[in-house]
């Protein structure tokens, strides 16, 4: 029993929390930046995940052809980040427009229903394309480790953290420090007043949608480099543990998206040496319904805008 | 809906009593083929989904076979091949369907035993014969249906196996991991009782999720278990990510996986690296000239087209013999018949001989290891002595 | 009119055989859970995505007390009611705590829900068998005759969905009914009226969830053997396909649905891929373009048509 709770295995499952955690956030921000400014759970989210994570696949596929990713490995990684941001930004808006754009006045329902079936058809898109075989992403660089003091973490997972963090930080500064992330801001609190400012909210919108799948489809290219493997469901339950990081940290609520990541992250990461292993996916559902019960406002407080 | 619905809700009552009555409950018969009409061969597999590659690698095995038979007494044979979707409803379904197609004679199925064992009871009830080329679990022998026979083995013997491979290595510190399904959960507490009763200690019992790919967490769990050994029960998916991620969790151990990891590119390929040096158990390698033959038509094989290919085969060499020629060129397939013709089956197969037991489960079936060595710059699958 | 039809579909079995009476089978099963479905949805404008967790709770209940498993070979007639206060009292549990949330928060739980209950009958094997299933399940007896051909299942099953049908019927002209509409039109005008939402919020997911427990019965009993796997999301989002293309809040509408959306894939056979793509691309379409369904209700709007409100 001592083994499970040496000071080296806590630090390990720390490094893999904030692993995985990272990356719920990032999925996680875009659910929370949809929700704060349209209130609707955008379903279609960890779709636009897999298809960033599937748009880098394609990018580092067609550099491998022409040699280029053994010359310069960091630049076909940087052309596959971008390559995911740009086909998911694209794709975001897309959805937008078509599928919730004219169901903006309509019932609470709708909205959910049409993401539902956004949803479930860009899975299948994705399964004709792919035709139901897993995709495996190219080995570029080799993954080494460290050991630094009770640490064990490897390069890839330093990327991953930090290159989250970055982003993360990256997102908060634009809300609050460009004119358009106060214009985001504004919209979100109260729609009708921002517009009466002269704030074009179809655009703020639209923002909002690329960035929220820009995240996603760089969560998407990590996932595709540190596991390697991506099929058309990856983005399903990787989106609602998402979407639990976003209420967790309190939707609607920047900070809050990226905390509940982590903190998820970290939950099943050390959760996993109190039970049984094939439970880890049922910490994050219990932990939804949980924190909907007892504190549907989540940890730091959801963004509460002006009720008519 | 108006009160009318209470009497037409009671006539439908009556009517339901009335008509269920006589139904006649399907026994041994025969089978007309008449003058003209082809011999069906009904097969159940996966096509779309998952595991689809090796559905449509098992069709192209059985496809093999029939073109190949051509014509039985004059009839031509048929394939006919439909989505099982690797599940009991659509699996029941098609077994109904082929059950009252009066051209079918016998069904190579279905691809998944969680398809195979509801189905086997539809074919039980009207006496049809099914050969499963996939099928392994081992309920589907231990209840003795007279219709069910497969050509692979089951996975009992498959886990005892792999059991004895790793005690005669002397890895009896194991941890045992699987994917929590009907497969991979029974492969890994079979293996994992005997290996027990070979002196072996089980350190740790842990399941993951199908689906899933990060395994880290319960890897880091079970590294300072210190085990010399982690065996995987489950299919490729789930096995290339344990293989490369107890790398970087840096669990120095061996990997030893079922057939379901014996696949060129989803477990090899995939793998990369991590790959190389892990054992994965299947059949007996098939012979290689049919393997050419095979690939020249269909590409790289999977797992089990040839164990498919030899149901095809035995189950049309089952179905040549108890058939007859009516004086109008009609065929007469009696059910009993064929079923004791393929149940004598004494075939050289491309899997090897093939004999049945009384429950339908090849007799002699052998289990080989195989090593994924990396050798002039290629990876591939060398079996190991054992 | 009304029983030209249901006479017609009480002759179908011998005229079109085992096939295609299994078939039928299949789709009456379904037409069973989209009535229950509609009456949480449809009728009481509450979206539950997890409502296969009931279904689940009736295959296993009736599973665990009719097979070797225990040994216990409880009659069907016995147990079926049984299962469905089982599945109701699972709503009732469910229903208790979350049906406070917003809409899409319930969507959601509900969700978690089902999945969780997925989970649980998959990981529990001393109880359920875990992914090995539930195996030689016994069939129902009509006195000495087992029920145990496609054909004789279509009967009962049909007996089932009339059933169904008539009870969501009159449920729906009945006092809850009505409570129900004007909830779903304008929660807080209601509540000013006296009408106590939560318990009329909670009455509908019960009496929902128990159709599904009837429905989870048939099910096991029929199959013969069950799975985890057979309790999935896809189940849930099926069932929710069915009654909006159908007609939300309308009891044709969600038989028209089943037929459309359970048997035209079996006529197709071949087309797989292609049918869950259509399925998505029709949930978006219908919102944007006929959000009643196909057949829909006939005087009142159901819940996905009503203009928002503000929250």
């Amino acid at each position: 029993m001592e083994a499970f709770f040496s000071a080296a295995i806590l630090c390990d499952q720390l490094i893999n929390g904030l692993t995985i955690g990272g990356i719920y956030a990032l999925i996680a921000l875009g659910y929370t930046l949809v929700y704060g400014i349209l209130f609707m759970i955008n379903f279609a989210h960890g779709e636009i995940f897999m298809f960033g994570s599937f748009a880098g696949y394609a990018a580092l596929t067609f550099l491998l052809q022409y040699g280029f990713t053994e010359q310069r490995p960091l630049a076909s990684i940087l052309a596959a980040f971008l390559a995911a941001m740009v086909v998911s930004a694209l794709l975001g808006t897309i959805l937008e427009r078509i599928a919730y754009r004219p169901l903006r006045r309509a019932s609470r329902l709708a909205p959910l229903i049409s993401a539902i079936g956004a949803s479930i058809f860009l899975q299948n898109v994705m399964l004709i394309i792919i035709k139901g075989r897993m995709q495996v992403y190219p080995d570029l660089l080799h993954e080494t480790f460290f050991e630094i003091g009770w640490f064990n973490i490897s390069n890839f997972q330093i990327m991953i953290i930090l290159g989250s963090f970055f982003l993360m930080a990256g997102l908060y500064i634009f809300i609050q420090r460009t004119r358009t992330g106060r214009a985001m801001r504004a919209v979100a609190e109260d729609r009708s007043a921002a517009a009466l400012m002269g704030i074009d909210v179809n655009r703020i919108i639209m923002i909002t949608f690329v960035i929220g799948s820009a995240l996603a489809a760089a969560a998407g290219v990590m996932v595709g480099m540190y596991y390697t493997q991506i099929n058309h469901m990856m983005g399903f339950i990787p989106g609602i543990k998402a979407f639990t990081a976003a209420v967790l940290g309190g939707i609607g609520n920047v900070p809050g998206a990226m905390l509940g990541g982590l903190f998820l992250g970290l939950a099943e990461a050390f959760g996993v040496l109190f039970m049984p292993a094939q439970y880890k996916d049922v910490i994050a559902f219990a932990l939804l319904v949980l924190v909907l019960i007892f504190r549907p406002r989540g940890i730091l407080g959801e963004v509460v805008s002006e009720k008519v | 809906m108006p009160r009318r619905s209470l009497p037409t809700l009671l006539s439908a009552a009556i009517l339901f009593v009335f008509l269920s009555l006589p139904a006649a409950a399907a026994e041994w018969g025969t089978i007309r083929i008449p003058s003209g009409s082809p011999v069906k061969i009904g097969m159940g597999t996966m096509l779309t989904g998952d595991y689809a590659g090796m559905g449509i690698d098992i069709m192209h095995g059985a496809e093999m076979a029939v073109k190949e038979k051509g014509l039985i007494l004059g009839h031509p044979v048929i394939l006919q091949v439909e989505d099982d979707g690797c599940a009991g409803p659509p699996s029941v379904v098609i077994a109904e369907k082929f059950c009252n197609d009066p051209l079918i004679a016998g069904v190579v199925g279905y691809m998944c035993s969680g398809g195979s064992k509801p189905a086997s009871d539809i074919h039980n009830k009207y006496k049809m014969v099914m050969i499963s080329p996939s099928s392994t679990a081992l309920e589907l022998t231990s209840r003795k249906i007279p219709i069910f026979f497969r050509t692979c083995w089951n996975d009992r013997i498959q886990a005892q196996r792999a059991a004895d491979f790793a005690a005669s290595r002397g890895w009896l510190r194991a941890a045992v991991l699987h994917d929590k399904s009907d497969y991979g959960q029974s492969l890994a507490e079979d293996f994992a009782q005997h290996l027990e009763t070979r002196g072996g200690e089980v350190l740790a019992m842990e399941g993951v999720t199908r689906g899933d790919k990060d395994f880290s967490p319960v890897l880091t769990k079970i590294k300072p278990l210190r085990p010399q050994l982690v065996y995987f029960g489950g299919m490729s998916a789930e096995g290339v990510l344990v293989v490369r991620q107890m790398q970087r969790v840096g669990i120095r151990a061996k990997f030893l996986s079922d057939d379901g990891c014996f696949t060129e590119k989803d477990f090899i390929q995939a793998g990369g690296r991590a790959a190389t040096g892990s054992f994965v158990t299947y059949a007996q390698e098939p012979d290689p000239a049919w393997v050419a033959h095979f690939e020249s038509m269909y590409g790289p094989r999977q797992t089990f087209s040839p164990q498919a290919y030899d149901a095809a085969t035995i189950l049309l060499m089952a179905v040549e013999s108890a058939a007859e020629r009516q004086p109008d060129d009609s065929l007469l397939i009696d059910k009993r018949r064929l079923r004791d013709a393929l149940a004598a089956t004494d075939h050289e197969g491309v899997t090897g001989r093939i004999v049945f037991d009384t429950n339908g489960d090849r007799t002699g079936s052998v289990v080989a290891v195989y090593e994924v060595v990396e050798e002039g710059g290629k990876r591939f699958f060398r079996k190991v002595p054992f | 009119m009304l029983s030209a039809v249901i006479f017609s579909a009480a002759v179908l079995p011998p005229l079109v055989g085992n096939y295609w009476s299994q078939v039928l089978g299949d789709i009456g099963i379904y037409m069973m859970l989209g009535i229950g479905l509609n009456v949480v949805v449809g009728f009481a404008g509450l979206l539950d995505l997890g409502y296969v967790a009931f279904f689940g709770i009736g295959a296993y209940g009736y599973a665990l007390m009719a097979s070797p498993q225990f040994g216990m070979h409880v009659p069907f007639w016995l147990m079926l009611p049984v299962c469905v206060a089982l599945a109701a009292a699972g709503g009732a549990l469910l229903g208790v705590p979350v049906l406070r949330l917003r809409g899409d928060y319930l969507a959601i739980v509900t969700l978690g829900f089902g999945e969780i209950i997925r989970v649980i009958l998959n990981n529990l094997d001393p109880l359920t068998n875990g992914p090995r299933g539930l195996l030689r399940i016994d069939p129902p007896f009509l006195g000495a005759t087992p029920i145990n051909n496609p054909q004789r299942w279509y009967y009962l099953i049909l007996a089932g969905v009339l059933l169904a049908a008539f009870t969501a019927d009159r449920l729906n002209n009945s006092r809850i009914g009505r409570a129900w509409i004007a909830m779903r039109e304008d929660q807080d005008a209601a509540a000013v009226m006296g009408i106590d939402i939560l318990k009329y919020k909670l009455l509908a997911f019960t009496i929902g969830a128990s159709f599904a427990g009837a429905g989870g019965a048939i099910f096991a009993a029929r199959q013969g053997a069950i799975f985890p796997e057979n309790f999935s999301l896809m189940v849930s989002i099926n069932v929710l396909c069915l009654i909006i293309i159908g007609g939300m809040g309308s009891i044709p509408g969600v038989i028209l649905g089943a037929i459309v959306l359970i048997g035209l894939p079996e006529v197709l056979r071949g087309t797989e891929q292609y049918r869950m793509l259509s399925f998505g691309a029709l949930l978006v379409i219908m919102m944007i373009f006929r959000p009643s369904g196909l057949l829909p209700a006939s005087r009142r709007r159901p819940a996905a048509a009503a203009p928002r409100e503000p929250e």
